[in-house]
């Protein structure tokens, strides 16, 4: 062991990108390259009667022009739901969807031409209320929904005495909340290369999440055999979702080359961006907790209405997700979920960071609050009455093994001086508490056909001794390379700088089903950690051939392969790699990770399995300015268990990197739409948080190895992000007495509760709890 | 990506920008910093033949904090750090601060903060938001989308500067084709006007300089917005205020990002001169500087939310600079 | 015209529309200078025009012709990371990395500065959006390498 797991190790592309030498999609040139424009939509629901192309044309330099129905074939991230088209066919679903297309040889012309694009529409009805989608609707925006219906899935689930449990309950508690959609605004906007070339092969630069989801669309689309296909995903600069799946734009990049035989790029403004979205739902939910009278939960009931947009995207995985990830991190003994996600005719919603959880998860976690309250309970007590334990079951059929979560919310309590401050900071000042719990990548693939491993790692030993590692994970800058390179060198003993990680590249390597559902480190590192672990065989039966000793007595540590008790027979790494290679001049090996069966066998039991669980309790203090309604977030401690840290320093920065963007969502960032009609498509006026209004944060890393993860970690990518949210709206609640259900929590929304509950008697704390507090 | 089809001129006196100014009557603007006329023509918005860039206008950059004197194009991040005009005009230093972002303020300048384009959440968007919508009456299409009508825009005015100028009774001078002349800022803006328009500039004239008077007067600059940066005024006060014993010797209260231009509120304020400055004097104030402000739905928060802020801190800037706590 | 980018001189002739963000891109491959954003909200553009870090995205080509620009490629000097990279990276202060280079060019001149406090820091890059790391790290790099200069508490 050479301990780099565990340590706090730079990103291994950190010189490269913190000196500008990092290569984005956007930042690549190929010969002859043309470039691309799409025509949007002016309509956001409408029949598309003509498209004249004659006065683009005319322009200069133009190349090619497209619509959609040159390459109607269907694609979408799920098999299921493949509802989306390169660019509008027949008719248009939201403003801002691509109509047609141009290449020319620069990016001037090509505007220019697609500004002369003439598009004729008819108007359709359109539904920009989720409400108006579940009945009555005249035109579908997809004939595919039930009846007169804009229903793109509904989900009913129930488990154990649900009505039982609330006829019988002590307390109810019920909470609805209304969230408004956000959006991931990664800072690179999306970009992406395709190059049709004389060989017949299509090549695709894309800043992509999922390079092999989209080698699958462009294969599907266009027809060709996937080994014609080849996806290079070089820097990608932030994701978090919204480039988790293949998009459209990258498809007609590829469509104008496979037309103009030329390369083509096609760069997203930002606005384009904004209406490419898949973000998080709009959505509303309800939340009732049942509980006895002291305070044990009986049963829960969650609704949710999401708003879909115009396409399916992740959608039928939102819908579960919505119900399925509250049967945690507490005991549930009877659950029952309702939820329909509906089309509308707003940019499509699709899974950004913490994928369903979020919405759900705050209202849960504030009716855990309210019970609390209700029961005299302090809610740190009430939470801990009801955790679930390690090594259990859920309800609903989850296998959880480690769970740390009780030491969460007892790390975060005590490193905040909660005692002291809850209930008793002056009026405006407060602290509150959240809790959450995430998957460790979805346990069922989204593809079952060919059946392979979720995740696979090659590794290669060159004659120089250095290790190149090829994998299909994408690091969009969370660190997956640098997890891998720490994983290989600590299995084979040697120091991190013998390892290279190749970029994406399905020519080269094998699959991995990409950044999503917080499931690299776990299936990936595993695959890695087995790859090394073959090769170190490898080696060791090298080292043995060399001394004589056999092969099990070697261990690895030190760039070299040392016997104990036999100080003579070391071996040290580059003469084991010559002599393992010697007869066949190549020294590699491969792991992959395939998760356990996991979950029940009833309708839609694999949402939500995952092979492990992140959990987490965050512990928030706020001052609200009583005169302007300001949120002013201070601390935040949070308290994660990601099982055994393998790298605390990129935990840390997901952490803070989840709490900046959950601050967002809570505080101010919302997609503003009227009626169908974007208000704020522009990172002016799409307010994330800026460097002066971010709190301090304390992590506590509490977590126990997980007994399947590599090295015993789980994932730290979206876990840490849902319990931001309730524990700043508690936090606000114990400053000024008044609870919000409906985000974002803008000044101006607050000042209006303030004035509010001035008028209805005046401003108080709310009282401490009397039994129960410590 | 900015649209072909412009010529960039760079005279290096004034003399010769009036004359590329008179040369190309009507098809011209002159560029100063660029922050906020670049970002219109990425949208397609104030499309001209010739742009006239000031930044070799060696004048135009003089800046004499100690005398009050400031060119048009010194930028805003020389008046936010500037120690002399803090000390002498610290709402002018504040406003400055509080303006765009850190990098922005290196770019942008005083002159072209006092004529920044007034905003509007249905203008500042892009050829094709506006497109999909039809054009509104400050794009030359027939109707307001904020406040149904045909006759007038209000589209807000936003800059951070002028506030805190006007209650410390700046002058500018200002070059024209019939030569340079100076008059107080305040005419700079025409209230009657709309938000289409709400200067009172001459064609081909140029905003040279800025001047303070002499005289030492307290003040402050309160700003409300979503972010610290880049975000422009929802609704900012700028207040200069002197006592002589308990009285008010000097009382100025200005207010941007409420209206098509900067409000100077010298009838109300006049006749408090010469008496005390108490709790109630100063809520009835902002209770009369308030229904002066018509705020309406184009900007981030709703209007009555920024009247209410705008009270707040005009109440609680009267009582800063009494207080001395500021 | 001539135009000085990392102490070398280049002769580029440069259209009236051409921003000094594409011309460093694309004329000059000097590609490290992103964009993220159309209306200079963003700051994932900046570079240094005469030492002052300024959008490159709302600067005409032709108007900096005669000044010293620093990109983010002229940042390191010799064989090694300026320490401010250093920092950037041994602090955890990048994850995607595409806001990077304006950020370290954006703190560069505060290393300059007599002292700097964390609430400076802060201020000084309320103008860059990070979407990766909630900033934390981003100020602690910047106060290290502003502490190694003894600069910084």
């Amino acid at each position: 062991m050479t301990g780099t797991i565990g340590g706090r190790v730079p990103l291994v592309d950190g010189p490269q990108k913190v000196t500008g030498r990092a290569q984005y999609a956007g930042d690549l040139q190929r010969p002859g390259m043309l470039h691309a424009k799409i025509v949007r939509s002016t309509e956001a629901h409408a029949r598309i009667l003509s498209i004249d192309f004659s006065a683009a044309r005319e322009v200069p330099g133009v190349a090619a022009l497209l619509s959609g129905e040159r390459y109607p074939r269907t694609f979408g991230v799920l098999p299921i739901t493949q509802d989306e088209t390169l660019l509008a066919v027949g008719k248009v679903r939201y403003r801002g969807e691509g109509v047609a297309a141009v290449a020319a040889t620069t990016v001037e012309a090509a505007e220019r031409a697609a500004r002369l694009v003439k598009v004729e529409y008819e108007p359709l009805p359109e539904y920009d209320d989720p409400r108006d989608s579940t009945g009555g609707v005249t035109v579908k925006i997809h004939d595919e929904s039930p009846g007169s219906t804009n229903l793109q899935k509904e989900v009913r689930q129930e488990f154990g005495p649900v009505d039982e449990a609330f006829h019988s309950a002590a307390h109810t508690v019920e909470v609805s909340g209304t969230f408004q959609g956000v959006t991931h605004a990664a800072l690179e906007p999306h970009a992406v290369i395709a190059e049709y070339g004389p060989d017949g092969r299509l090549t695709v630069w894309a800043s992509t999440q999922v390079p092999h989801y989209l080698h699958r669309a462009l294969a599907r689309v266009f027809d060709l055999p996937a080994h014609r296909v080849r996806v290079i995903k070089p820097e990608v600069g932030g994701g978090f979702g919204g480039k988790g799946d293949p998009m459209p734009h990258e498809l007609v990049a590829a469509a104008l080359s496979l037309e103009t035989r030329r390369p083509v790029k096609l760069v997203l403004s930002r606005e384009e961006v904004f209406y490419l979205n898949h973000g998080r739902h709009p959505t509303r939910n309800k939340v009732r907790l049942a509980a006895g009278a002291d305070g044990t939960l009986t049963g829960l009931e969650v609704e949710a209405l999401i708003d879909g947009g115009a396409s399916s995207s992740f959608g039928t995985v939102t819908t579960y997700y919505n119900g399925v990830l509250s049967v945690g991190p507490y005991r549930i003994p009877a659950f029952r979920y309702h939820g329909q996600r509906v089309y509308t005719n707003h940019p499509p919603s699709g899974a950004m960071r913490a994928h369903g959880s979020v919405n759900t998860r705050y209202s849960l976690e504030v009716a855990m609050d309210i019970l609390a309250e209700r029961l005299g309970m302090d809610p740190t007590e009430l939470r801990l009455r009801n955790f679930l334990p390690p090594n259990t079951t859920t309800l609903n059929e989850f296998r959880i093994t480690s769970n740390s979560v009780r030491e969460c919310l007892l790390a975060a309590r005590e490193r905040s001086g909660w005692a002291k401050k809850f209930r008793s900071l002056p009026l405006g000042q407060g602290i509150g508490v959240g809790c959450g719990f995430f998957i460790s990548g979805s346990n069922s693939p989204i593809h079952f056909t060919p059946k392979f491993p979720q995740s696979t790692v090659h590794l290669k030993v060159d004659v120089d001794g250095g290790v190149t590692v090829h994998s299909g994970a994408a690091d969009i800058g969370q660190g997956s390379q640098t997890v891998l390179a720490q994983v290989v060198a600590e299995v084979l003993g040697v120091p991190i700088e013998r390892i290279h990680v190749s970029e994406v590249d399905t020519d080269t390597s094998p699959v991995d089903l990409g950044s999503y559902s917080s499931r690299v480190t776990f299936m990936m590192g595993n695959a890695a950690e087995r790859a090394a672990r073959s090769l170190l065989e490898q080696l060791k039966k090298a080292a043995s051939d060399l001394t004589g000793l056999p092969a099990p007595s070697f261990v690895p540590a030190g760039d070299a392969l040392s016997a104990p008790g036999h100080p003579e027979a070391t071996i040290d790494f580059l003469t084991a790699v010559h002599k393992a290679m010697e007869h066949s001049g190549a020294l590699q090996s491969s792991g992959s990770y395939e998760s356990p069966p996991l979950g029940g066998s009833f309708k839609g039991a694999k949402a939500g399995t995952s092979p492990a669980y992140s959990f987490s309790a965050y512990v928030a203090q706020v001052d609200v300015d009583l005169d302007t309604g300001r949120i002013g977030v201070g601390k935040v401690w949070a308290a994660f268990d990601c099982g055994t840290p393998l790298n605390p320093l990129l935990v840390e920065g997901q952490i803070e990197g989840s709490i900046h963007m959950g601050l967002g969502q809570l505080l101010g960032e919302e997609l503003r739409y009227r009626k169908t009609r974007l208000m704020n498509p522009s990172l002016l006026d799409y307010k994330t948080v800026s460097a002066t209004e971010m709190p301090e944060v304390e992590c506590l890393l509490v977590g126990k190895a997980d007994p399947e993860g590599p090295f015993g970690a789980k994932e730290a990518g979206e876990g840490p992000l849902p319990p931001i949210l309730p524990a700043v709206a508690n936090a606000v609640y114990d400053a000024i007495g008044i609870r919000f259900t409906d985000l974002p929590l803008t000044p101006d929304r607050v000042w209006r509760a303030l004035r509010d509950a001035e008028k209805a008697g005046g401003l108080r704390k709310p009282r401490p709890p009397e039994a129960h507090a410590r | 990506m900015l649209a072909e089809g412009f010529d960039l001129h760079r005279p290096s006196s004034v003399a010769e920008a009036l004359e590329f100014a008179g040369r190309f009557p009507g098809e011209f603007r002159y560029l100063a910093g660029g922050t906020d006329v670049l970002p219109g023509l990425f949208h397609g918005l104030g499309a001209t033949r010739h742009l006239i860039s000031l930044q070799d206008i060696a004048e135009l950059r003089a800046f004499v904090p100690e005398e009050g004197r400031i060119g048009a194009m010194v930028p805003l991040g020389t008046l936010a750090e500037s120690p002399e005009l803090r000390a002498r005009f610290p709402a002018v230093a504040e406003a400055a601060r509080q303006a765009a972002s850190p990098n922005l303020r290196n770019s942008s300048t005083l002159g072209g903060n006092l004529l920044l384009d007034t905003r509007c959440t249905y203008y500042n968007q892009s050829a094709f938001w506006r497109e999909a919508l039809g054009y509104c009456l400050k794009n030359g299409g027939e109707e307001c989308r904020v406040v149904q009508n045909r006759e007038r825009c209000y589209a807000a005015y936003c800059g951070d500067l002028a506030p805190s100028l006007l209650v410390h009774d700046a002058r500018i001078e200002v070059a024209g084709p019939k030569g340079r002349h100076l008059r107080p800022l305040k005419d700079l803006y025409d209230p009657q006007a709309d938000g289409r328009t709400p200067f009172r500039l001459g064609p081909g004239e140029i905003l040279l300089s800025v001047s303070l008077p002499h005289e030492k007067v307290r003040s402050t600059y309160l700003k409300l917005r979503a972010r610290s940066a880049p975000d422009f005024p929802e609704a900012s006060v700028a207040i200069a205020l002197t006592l002589e014993g308990k009285k008010l010797r000097e009382l100025r209260v200005a207010a941007s990002g409420v209206a098509t231009v900067p409000l100077l509120f010298e009838d109300l304020t006049l006749p408090l001169i010469g008496h005390a400055m108490t709790e109630e004097v100063a809520r009835d104030l902002a209770e009369k500087v308030s229904r002066r402000l018509h705020p309406v739905t184009n900007t981030a928060f709703p209007p009555d939310y920024r009247k209410h802020v705008f009270r707040h801190f005009l109440m609680s800037g009267i009582h800063e600079l009494q207080s001395g706590t500021h | 015209m001539k135009l000085r980018v990392n102490s070398l001189e280049y002769d580029l002739a440069v259209l009236p529309h051409r921003l000094l963000v594409d011309l460093l891109r694309e004329d000059l491959g000097l590609t490290g200078t992103k964009r993220g954003c159309d209306d200079g909200s963003c700051g994932a553009c900046t570079v240094l025009v005469d030492g002052k870090p300024r959008h490159s995205c709302l600067t005409l080509g032709r108007l900096v012709e005669g000044k010293e620009i620093t990109t983010i490629e002229g940042v390191a000097s010799g064989d090694g990371l300026h320490a401010l990279q250093r920092a950037f990276v041994e602090k955890g202060a990048l994850q995607c990395g595409f806001c990077t280079p304006g950020m370290v060019l954006t703190a560069l001149p505060l290393l300059e500065r007599v002292s700097l406090s964390e609430e400076e820091v802060r201020e000084a890059l309320a103008g860059n959006f990070c979407r990766c790391t909630g900033y934390t790290k981003i100020v602690e790099a910047v106060l290290s390498a502003a502490k190694a200069r003894g600069r910084a508490p």
